[in-house]
């Protein structure tokens, strides 16, 4: 396609006029190039546009519907006993010529820089640490690389030492808690998979309208738009947590954002009149009232 | 459009800046790059007879690692209440508690016979539960690596993320006056410590890039002609030109699988460069772009099936992807401005760049088709994004202006908070940064 | 349909090409002289330069030409000081000559190599097809390696994005 893009563009320019400054042939070469590059890049923007017509009629009918499920396991939890090495060992790692950990004193010194040495025995002639429990040594000794790795496992011994290699959490078979919903929908905030946290926290609201969470639900479906710069339904929404959960601790932060958001888009008089009145609204909110003060100065309200 | 990248950036920072403490985030949990970092203790290791010394140090790399990272606030060791003096019986958490810690980190180190053993501890403070622990046994020079170790489990436990830690990055030192640089390779841990340089600095060299195995480096140089590619042995300090070619070859990186060398070769009429291929087997040379154009800084996807690279053949500098033979070259930056430098994350899921437009150099990352470019920082000169192995930071170089300023090393959260400087001993640029040691 | 397309892109691209090139030598041109030592004043030091010698070359001819951001074309300026360093390999036919070249500090490393190794190239094409055989002529490339001026301004970043012919052997 480029190609012939290039070509098409090369037979044309043969028929225009050499560029009117020196006389040079290297420089006459260069002109063309440059100019049939001008035109390949009008070319593929020309392409870009199009396809991402394309691609938004494509889209459009079942927008919002394709969200991924988002694992449980993908969840910020803690997780227990849970090493790289399954992981690792497998991924092929190199032999790495080097001096053994113990014999170092025979090993030129690297100024300060330090290496991982080969893998010791497994039978190693250091005394073995204590241990509280199984042993996963088998596992954490490939990646440790020289390194004597033990897995200390729990004292009670619980289900989580039963499965230590693949790292999988206790599968829950109890349905999403209200807060397993909102902690999921954050977490995909977090990861900035933003359709995941619209539809999460969206649901969260649709099904929990009196969670004591549901504030800070509608705040941060705020958040999810305002950080994809939709400065207009960050703005709804954070009207929405402002107005509708006034006790919520995300009132403030709530009306705090209202007023970026209409800053951004251009409503400056609103904008920092929500941002002027959070000190007012909410005398006690100390963290968003700072802030908002701040933003009121930064804005040259 | 350009308008709409500075708001972006602007968007991220005033979600960050923004950390009232929330009840759900006891977990460190970051939302929407507004991050709550996790209150964590980590309690004086214990220590045996002439341990004292490495046992400090051990607790505070791991501190020190882990409130870089942005994810945790490591608490003050004078504001703890108990003394952890057993690593075997059970802490008392309702003390822990008192001190605000969600976590508890406690450890022992111990030395016999000239080794050193060092075993820690992560408890949930709430629930009592040990969440993780390990045991090391080494000498003693490597205490710092387990200590990066041991902050790589700990991070790893509580986010889910891989940890980044125990790695280490290579650079380019530059010293001298800014018209007479002097560069040279230099090399150090993730956090800064035993910076130093492996090379003499009799040639320009530039761009540094690790093979998978971190025991290798690539490198452009000039030296008295042409600038070439070299192979570096970190180990051994040898090294060698990756192919005998007529024209200057430039911008090298490995292969995923670390046998072959992706480079720029300027075309024999001087006017081009494309890419190719050298198999560092076989010797053989394959040519993965033929386009009369600069095209350069090529990065495979981490599965090896892709390149990503620079090309001006659109009159300016954008970023392109396509096959790893070379097939459906496409360009996937349509921003206003010239994108330049793309570097693949090890997750595959983002390129990360550096851009210029408005007088302005950003690092910024976007999916590799092209969509949701987000700017990370932007400012006066930023330059050569790399990612950390668990594609969570990019590390880059920033210049400041004027005739006595220079590059610094910064690094930065994908999401675009924590950045911070990188401390080197001299002007540093070029950074990359190594996979996860073994 | 195609083609109307395109030539209608065609025409615009070269306007525009036309307009930033003419709008740039403009705001340039104060730049380009400051950094041309000497080169254009040519009377004022001739006699204190041996003719045929380094000094005589880089005085009286001139050793360096610039270039525009971003471009690797000559100048109007810079063909009138290849010629003359032409003219003057020609009458002093044992020198060697290396061409220097370099891009300012407003650029990416890579890409900067390859846009330095294109002025050199081109000046080197100039110089032979003025006559000045190939094999005195070497080039080489040092992207943003080497500035000369140092501030953080167009004025200097203008003297950076240079090509420099280099007496490497045979003068006086």
């Amino acid at each position: 396609m480029l190609k012939r893009s290039l070509f098409v563009v090369a037979l044309l320019m043969s028929v225009s006029s050499a560029p009117a400054f020196a006389d040079d042939v290297s420089n006459r070469v260069d002109s063309l190039e440059q100019q049939v590059h001008q035109l390949v890049g009008q070319i593929e923007e020309l392409n870009n546009t199009v396809r991402q017509l394309q691609n938004q009629v494509a889209t459009q009918p079942k927008k919002m519907t394709s969200v991924d499920p988002v694992a449980p396991q993908a969840l910020p939890i803690k997780k227990k006993l849970v090493l790289d090495a399954p992981v690792q060992a497998t991924a092929g790692v190199e032999t790495i010529e080097e001096t053994p950990l113990q014999q170092d004193a025979s090993q030129p010194a690297q100024q300060g820089t330090i290496y991982g040495g080969v893998a010791q025995p497994a039978d190693g002639a250091a005394p073995a640490p204590k241990l509280l429990g199984d042993l996963n040594t088998a596992a954490a000794q490939p990646q440790d690389g020289g390194f004597q790795g033990q897995v200390l496992v729990p004292p009670g011994g619980d289900q989580a030492a039963a499965a230590p290699a693949d790292g999988v959490e206790p599968v829950s078979l109890q349905p999403e808690t209200p807060d397993d919903l909102f902690l999921r929908s954050e977490k995909s905030l977090l990861q900035l998979q933003y359709a995941e946290a619209e539809t999460g926290f969206k649901e969260f609201l649709s099904k929990y309208p009196d969670h004591n969470l549901a504030g800070s639900a509608q705040f941060k479906l705020g958040e999810t738009f305002y950080a994809q710069q939709n400065y207009t339904d960050a703005a709804k929404n954070y009207l929405t947590g402002y107005k509708q959960y006034p006790k919520s601790r995300r009132a403030p932060d709530s009306l705090m954002k209202l007023g970026l958001s209409l800053n951004k888009l251009g409503q400056k008089d609103q904008g920092c009149a929500a941002l002027g009145s959070v000190s007012s609204e909410f005398p006690n909110a100390v963290e968003a009232k700072k802030r908002a003060q701040a933003e009121f100065k930064r804005a040259s309200c | 459009m350009e308008l709409k990248m500075r708001t972006l950036v602007f968007a991220i920072l005033m979600l960050i800046g923004f950390a009232a403490p929330s009840a759900y985030a006891v977990n460190g949990t970051v939302s929407g790059g507004q991050i709550d970092p996790l209150p964590i203790a980590i309690a004086p290791f214990i220590s045996g007879d002439g341990a004292g010394d490495t046992a400090a140090t051990i607790a505070g790399v791991i501190a020190n690692d882990l409130a870089h990272s942005g994810y945790f606030k490591p608490l003050p060791p004078e504001s703890f209440i108990e003394q952890i003096g057993s690593f075997d019986a059970a802490p008392q958490f309702a003390s822990w508690k008192q001190v605000q810690a969600k976590d508890l980190v406690i450890g022992q180190v111990s030395m016999a016979g000239g080794k050193m053993s060092v075993a820690f501890k992560l408890f949930d403070v709430n629930t009592g539960q040990l969440v993780a622990g390990t045991s090391f046994t080494a000498t003693p020079k490597v205490a710092r690596r387990i200590a990066h170790k041991i902050a790589d489990l700990i991070y790893k436990s509580i986010t889910g993320y891989p940890g980044y830690f125990d790695t280490r990055v290579v650079f380019v030192d530059e010293s001298g006056p800014k018209d007479k640089r002097i560069k040279r390779l230099g090399i150090m841990d993730q956090d800064g410590f035993g910076a130093h340089t492996l090379t003499k600095g009799d040639e320009i060299l530039m761009t540094p890039r690790f093979s998978p195995n971190s025991q290798e480096i690539t490198y452009a140089a000039i030296g008295t002609e042409a600038s070439r590619v070299y192979l570096f042995n970190i180990d051994t300090g040898q090294k060698e030109i990756v192919g005998d070619f007529p024209n200057m070859s430039f911008a090298p990186r490995f292969s995923p699988d670390g046998q072959k060398v992706l480079m720029s070769l300027q075309s024999d009429d001087g006017r081009n460069a494309n890419i190719f291929e050298m198999d560092l087997r076989s010797k053989q040379m394959r040519q993965v772009t033929n386009v009369d154009a600069i095209n350069t800084a090529p990065s495979y996807s981490p599965d090896g099936s892709q390149i990503t690279f620079e090309s001006d053949r659109g009159g300016t500098q954008q970023i392109y992807v396509m096959g790893a033979d070379g097939s459906n070259q496409n360009r996937i930056s349509f921003g206003k401005g010239r994108y330049s430098t793309p570097v693949w994350s090890p997750d595959g899921k983002w390129i990360a760049f550096t851009k210029q437009g408005d007088s302005k150099f950003a690092i910024g990352v976007m999916n590799p088709d092209g969509s949701g470019e987000r700017i990370l920082t932007e400012g006066f000169h930023n330059e050569g994004p790399t990612w950390s192995p668990n594609s969570r930071v990019v590390m880059f170089f920033r210049e400041t202006p004027g005739e006595k300023g220079g590059p610094q090393l910064y690094s930065v959260d994908i999401s675009g908070y924590n950045e911070q400087e990188v401390p080197t001993p001299e002007f540093s640029s070029d950074p990359a940064w190594s996979p996860l040691l073994n | 349909m195609m083609m109307t397309r395109l030539a209608g892109f065609k025409m615009a691209a070269i306007c525009c090409c036309f307009l930033a090139l003419a709008a740039c030598s403009k705001k340039n041109q104060p730049d380009l002289d400051a950094g041309l030592n000497g080169q254009g004043n040519g009377g004022v030091d001739v006699g204190s330069q041996a003719p045929g010698s380094k000094g005589d070359f880089d005085k009286n001819v001139g050793d360096r030409v610039f270039f525009l951001n971003d471009q690797t074309s000559l100048t109007p300026e810079a063909a009138d000081t290849l010629t003359k360093q032409a003219d003057w390999l020609k009458q002093y036919s044992g020198v060697s000559v290396q061409v220097e070249g370099h891009a300012d500090e407003r650029g990416t490393r890579e890409y900067n190599i390859s846009l330095s190794a294109r002025r050199a190239t081109t000046v080197r094409g100039f110089l032979i097809s003025h006559g000045v055989p190939g094999n005195r002529i070497s080039s080489i490339a040092y992207g943003k390696e080497r500035p000369v001026a140092l501030c953080d301004a167009e004025q200097c970043w203008s003297q950076n994005r240079r090509a420099v012919t280099v007496i490497t052997g045979g003068a006086k």
